[in-house]
């Protein structure tokens, strides 16, 4: 009888003894007919599973559930060929077995919505049987899986976070976190969906960046917007939000400039009749009016012949308990009201669009609104 | 048909708007009465609900007259920005270099002027500005320049000395750690390299000169050199660059020389180095005193 070459067992890493193992090996020789592998507990040097299987693959299976986790067992491996001749017993290999760990980003799945433009990663690791994490390293793809950049390998047995800047808004991008235990088991979250959308910061803050040939240098420079103001006098009073200006004006002239369209909103009350509003050199302004009874908001605009008015707001139904009855359409119930209730807060909105002035009063929205049938 | 002047509604432009002017608004007058605010905006398509949404890139006014007649935004951002983080990268890179980091205290905080001396020529970069409130981000505001400049410069946080008269070719060698051994049964060299060595030395050289409006000035010459060589003298790590977009981390390793170049007033300045770190590795720009941004920007 022949004695074969003696097979090698590649190297095993540990592994969830739930689920089956497949250990490959190497072999040359006479062509392999017959494979037996035998497992030994390591500690208590008993032989756990001894099998022979019918087989001319490289390879043997360790069935799930056989052995037990937070346990080190030694492999080897024996071949034979047709005619009944076999190897010895390879070199025993050690292995563990552990218990797939948790391993994944906190506070962050796929799916989750980042409203920041940077994103603070940190992985949560537990193991059943205390296996500790030896290394981590942190992955920023893009949407469609292209590396953008990474951590460094962090060597820690407790977690460490990482934060990845400079996230784009309204962008997609994946997240991935891999690891590696002390005994060698391999930790992945695999890639981790995210969408980042936030708020920008509106341009008050002004960035120039500005190459200077001659000297060598970039040249940086930031400021802020800052409205400049005067009061005729002292005679104004601010509580609750509101400012009350009494024999006096506030004209806010510095810092600002509209050429083209606008949006004006004025929110006020107490206006007596007159103009209570206007621009620099009397460009646009806007009054309170009187006409045969009924008060209005009168938009005059530089030398135009053409005036805007737009009656103010009428008075609006409600309710004992102050709900707002509006017809099926949404719409409030009005009713033509003579007199100018000076109290309510009202809104005058003036727009220039493509050239052309639009004017309009109402009350802000709000208010619970009770539809009723009209 | 026009009658006594008119068309009775059926000329062609009736019913148009009547022509208004058009022009800017740079001042805004409120005169008696109660406000409980103001907006003024670019967009013509703005609703009323932006009283409360602050300010959007349209802003021009928003007082709401809560505790001051404020119409700009400098409470806004005090309120929501606790370090300015300036950044700069590569355009076409992801990774980002922070430059500079500034605490926020009050509205003047805001105003910055910075010099980037350490942006290599021939390369687009993208400059961010940041907000960081409580360690997050919350957005950022980025700027593209491109950085060109002619001859070479030795800058640190403190100086900046250059020329572009008579610049070398700056010739460098790559240093490695490799060693060849003999094997007796081979017939082929071996090599071994023991060691990450893998870095850049060389020399450079260039005639220093200083001018107005009239010509060459020699006293300021003189004084610049001498400067210089002071600089390159006192053993401090400096950063090299080059018109051709190289740039190193360095520190001079040889005597700097000061030789004639056909007349006796025209200096040419010449000196060894060696690479040291990495300009794009807030690591090695903060340990060697290139930077003020500690390992919390990192």
């Amino acid at each position: 009888m022949a004695i074969l070459q003696t097979p090698v067992l590649h190297a095993i890493s540990p592994f969830d003894p739930r689920r089956e193992k497949v250990l490959e090996f190497y072999y040359e020789g006479s062509q392999s007919y017959k494979n037996r592998i035998v497992i030994t507990d390591n500690e208590r040097g008993v032989i756990v599973y001894d099998k022979t299987t019918d087989s001319m693959r490289l390879y043997a299976l360790i069935p799930a559930g056989l052995l037990s986790a937070g346990r080190q067992y030694l492999a080897q491996i024996q071949v034979y060929d047709m005619d009944g001749n076999h190897s010895g017993l390879s070199d025993p290999v050690l292995f563990y077995c552990f218990t797939a760990p948790a391993f994944g980003l906190e506070g962050i799945t796929d799916g989750y919505v980042c409203r920041n433009a940077s994103i603070n990663l940190l992985v949560h690791y537990s193991q059943v049987e205390n296996e500790r994490l030896k290394s981590l390293q942190y992955f920023l793809y893009s949407g469609d899986k292209a590396p953008l950049s990474s951590s460094d390998v962090i060597y820690s047995s407790t977690p460490s976070g990482h934060s990845f800047y400079g996230l784009q808004n309204n962008s997609v991008y994946c997240l991935r976190a891999m690891g590696e235990t002390v005994h060698g088991m391999k930790l992945d979250t695999g890639y981790i969906e995210i969408s980042v959308i936030y708020n920008t910061v509106p341009a008050n803050v002004v960035f120039q960046a500005e190459n200077n040939r001659q000297n060598g240098y970039i040249q940086l420079t930031t400021n802020i917007i800052s409205i400049g103001y005067e009061v005729k006098n002292d005679h104004y009073t601010l509580k609750d939000g509101l400012l009350t200006l009494k024999d006096n004006y506030l004209l806010y002239n510095d810092g600002f400039q509209i050429k083209d369209d606008f949006s004006l909103f004025v929110e006020a009350q107490n206006l007596p009749l007159g103009k209570f509003l206007t621009t620099d050199h009397d460009i646009l302004s806007l009054w309170i009016i009187n006409v045969c009874g009924t008060f209005y908001c009168r938009l005059n605009v530089g030398d135009s012949p053409a005036v805007y008015c737009v009656p103010l707001p009428k008075a609006r139904l409600c309710t004992d308990d102050g709900r707002f009855i509006v017809t099926d359409g949404d719409t409030m119930l009005e009713v033509i009201d003579s007199t100018y209730d000076s109290n309510d807060l009202i809104v005058f909105e003036v727009k220039r669009k493509n050239g052309i002035y639009g004017l309009d009063a109402y009350y802000k929205p709000e208010g619970i609104r009770t539809e009723v049938s009209a | 048909m026009i009658f006594a002047g008119t068309t009775f509604c059926s000329g062609r432009h009736t019913l148009s708007p009547p022509p208004s002017p058009l022009s800017g608004i740079a001042a805004i007058q409120l005169f008696d009465g109660t406000y409980d605010h103001l907006l003024l905006s670019a967009d013509p398509d703005a609703a009323v609900d932006e009283f409360d949404s602050g300010w959007t890139y349209n802003t021009k006014i928003n007082a709401n007259f809560e505790e001051n007649l404020e119409a700009g935004n400098i409470g806004f951002s005090t309120k929501t920005t606790e370090n300015l983080v300036v950044r700069r990268r590569e355009a076409g890179t992801y990774d980002w270099t922070v430059i500079y980091v500034k605490k926020i205290q009050s509205a003047d905080d805001f105003d910055i002027v910075l010099r980037d001396t350490y942006a290599r020529a021939g390369v687009e970069y993208e400059y961010s500005l940041s907000s960081f409130c409580n360690g997050i981000e919350n957005s950022y505001v980025v700027q593209k320049v491109y950085s060109d400049f002619e001859g070479f410069y030795i800058t640190d946080k403190d100086c900046l000395y250059g020329t572009i008269y008579d610049v070398d070719g700056c010739d460098t060698n790559r240093n490695i750690s490799s060693q060849t051994l003999n094997l007796l049964n081979s017939r082929y060299l071996t090599t071994v390299s023991n060691g990450g060595l893998n870095c850049d030395s060389g020399s450079i050289s260039g005639t220093f000169l200083k001018t107005d409006q009239t010509g060459p000035d020699l006293l300021a010459s003189l004084k610049y050199r001498n400067e210089f060589k002071n600089r390159l003298a006192d053993h401090k790590p400096l950063i090299l660059k080059i018109d051709d977009g190289r740039i190193w981390m360095i520190k001079v390793s040889s005597n700097p020389t000061d030789t004639a170049g056909g007349h006796r007033d025209i200096r040419r300045l010449q000196f060894e180095w060696v690479e040291i770190g990495s300009v794009n590795s807030m690591k090695d720009l903060y340990m060697n005193g290139f930077s003020d941004v500690d390992s919390r920007w990192w």
